[in-house]
């Protein structure tokens, strides 16, 4: 059996568990890594496999959450319609703002993607239609009584965010597999070298920034559903900085590497908080020994552990 | 007609003048070498046809029609295949999902998986294994086995046989030899002067960026002062 489906029998099975036996907070807590996973599973698609870091993820993620609660408050759209309304204005950004970014690269990219996601969050702070630095409320979480969920329920909204993450990474995991995936990681290794087979390079990045803005959309809009409330916090370019941590911590370009990133952030930011004033020190000592000591994170530090004990035995 | 004409091509990298005015042509079927010593601006030639240089002038011609503004995925899709002298395996991709990501389905030319692993056998040995593992001489065998799989109508070689055994350059030049047969048209850049005469009908030599000799392969020896003065032989 390979790492890779070892490592998601024991994700899935350690959710299922952390699911069927917490209270009130382990399901609040594992909506929050559900979340985190999706987000960080986007931006994995970018800056793993296209080698397109952005400091602006968080753009996306915000215009998901915001969109979900202008589609529910200012439209009167139910839950589901509101998500899909979310998810495609997050699409929309994206493909506006790609246009322009996707040609720029290293250094350049991720300046200019910072610069939009200040630019975005300095329209929504000021916006009085979408309630400035107060935020918006009036969120609705999608109905789905027909299939016996009630998602204003803990647990049922905790099962609906897990399922959704679970299917964001089959979905994504289906991108990175297929020839347009191999595409964008071989452009990821030289363009110039994707150039010359033939491959229009500024298109296949388009695609990637704006299919890794849905499912950042996504996030955004169950981020929105968890707290009922939306607020200018959400687009911040620290949101962009700890999604990518996340990716780095976890392992870029596998997937699975930031969903364990999102779970191992999560739980030690709440653990450390609670034992400690100084709890964001240690965290930050955490990511250096994790930079300096796993290399490509926490599942390449597992991938380098299982070739070692292959070679051993 | 040529298959390739090139015609008054000039390439800067910065303000120095790279290739001054160059003209040749490639004809349809067979090999021709481009030659000349270090600095001749061979490979900055190869890379100016195929839209890699910024600042370029000149007109080239693919069976006719103008690719000299195309950028360089659009002059790849025209039908030109660069392999450059770097080789340019993607590492972390096996050898198969290296070749996958040049198919574009069955072209005119017809090269499929299949095909490109009976002239290259040691690929389809090797198809699971990452492209960062391959030995020199099979990356070399995949890039152009890859090149051979966009359907190309010409394939530009960059110093093929460049870091490689004497046994894997025979390897590579029995293969480019079939190809030749075949009737695939290729421009050869090469610094071993025996390998590129061996298969090349026609010989172009390059010097201080500009094209100093032209012509069939065996002329070429008749020529002393441009053996000794353009390549140094």
């Amino acid at each position: 059996m390979t790492l890779r489906l070892v490592t998601l029998a024991v994700l899935i099975v350690a959710a299922g568990a952390s699911w069927a036996f917490s209270g009130f907070f382990g399901k609040d807590l594992l909506t929050e890594i559900a979340i985190l996973a999706i987000f960080a599973m986007s931006l994995d698609l970018l800056a793993g496999y296209t080698g397109m870091v952005s400091l602006g993820h968080a753009a996306f993620f915000g215009v998901g959450a915001y969109g979900m609660a202008a589609a529910g408050s200012l439209l009167g759209l139910g839950g589901l319609p509101a998500m899909a309304v979310a998810v495609a204005a997050a699409m929309a950004l994206a493909l506006i703002v790609g246009v322009f970014v996707v040609r720029l690269k290293g250094v350049f990219f991720i300046m200019i993607t910072l610069a939009v996601g200040q630019m975005v969050h300095a329209w929504v702070f000021r916006s009085e239609a979408l309630g400035g630095d107060d935020g918006m409320g009036g969120i609705i979480r999608p109905d789905l009584g027909t299939i016996g969920l009630v998602l204003d329920d803990p647990a049922d909204f905790a099962l609906f965010a897990l399922v959704l993450a679970f299917l964001s990474f089959l979905a994504l995991d289906l991108v990175a597999r297929s020839p347009f995936g191999r595409l964008l990681t071989a452009i990821h290794q030289s363009e110039s070298r994707a150039r010359a087979l033939g491959c229009p390079v500024e298109r296949y990045k388009l695609g990637a920034y704006v299919i890794a803005a849905a499912f950042a959309g996504l996030a955004g809009a169950l981020a929105a559903q968890r707290d009922y409330f939306v607020s200018p916090e959400f687009l911040t370019w620290t949101v962009s900085g700890e999604v990518l941590i996340v990716v780095i911590v976890g392992g870029m370009g596998s997937l699975l590497g930031p969903v364990i990133g999102a779970a191992v952030v999560t739980l030690l930011k709440h653990q450390l908080s609670d034992v400690t004033t100084y709890w964001m020190f240690f965290l930050g000592l955490f990511f250096v020994l994790v930079v300096m000591f796993a290399d490509r994170g926490l599942y390449g530090a597992l991938r380098r552990l299982k070739r070692r004990r292959e070679a051993a035995t | 007609m040529s298959l390739l004409a090139v015609e008054g091509l000039n390439a800067w990298y910065d303000r120095s003048h790279v290739v001054q005015g160059v003209s040749f042509a490639v004809p349809e079927g067979g090999v021709t070498a481009l030659l000349g010593r270090n600095g001749a601006g061979k490979t900055t030639t190869l890379k100016a046809i195929m839209g890699l240089v910024r600042r370029r002038s000149g007109s080239v011609r693919l069976a006719g029609q103008p690719v000299d503004g195309l950028p360089t995925h659009a002059v790849a899709r025209a039908g030109v295949a660069y392999v450059p002298e770097t080789r340019g395996v993607f590492p972390s991709l096996t050898v198969r999902e290296n070749l996958a990501v040049a198919m574009r389905g069955a072209g005119a030319e017809g090269w499929t998986l299949e095909r490109v692993y009976g002239l290259f056998p040691r690929l389809a040995e090797r198809s699971e294994s990452g492209g960062g593992t391959l030995s020199g001489g099979e990356q070399q065998m995949l890039v152009i086995a890859r090149a051979l799989l966009t359907n190309a109508r010409l394939l530009i070689l960059d110093e093929p046989t460049e870091g490689l055994a004497p046994t894997v350059i025979r390897e590579i030049g029995a293969c480019l030899a079939t190809l030749k047969t075949e009737g695939l048209s290729t421009l050869l850049v090469e610094q071993n002067f025996a390998f590129a005469t061996a298969l090349a009908d026609r010989v172009v030599v390059m010097g201080k960026g500009r094209v100093r000799w032209e012509g069939e392969t065996e002329r070429l020896s008749d020529d002393p002062a441009v053996m000794h003065g353009w390549l140094g032989l």
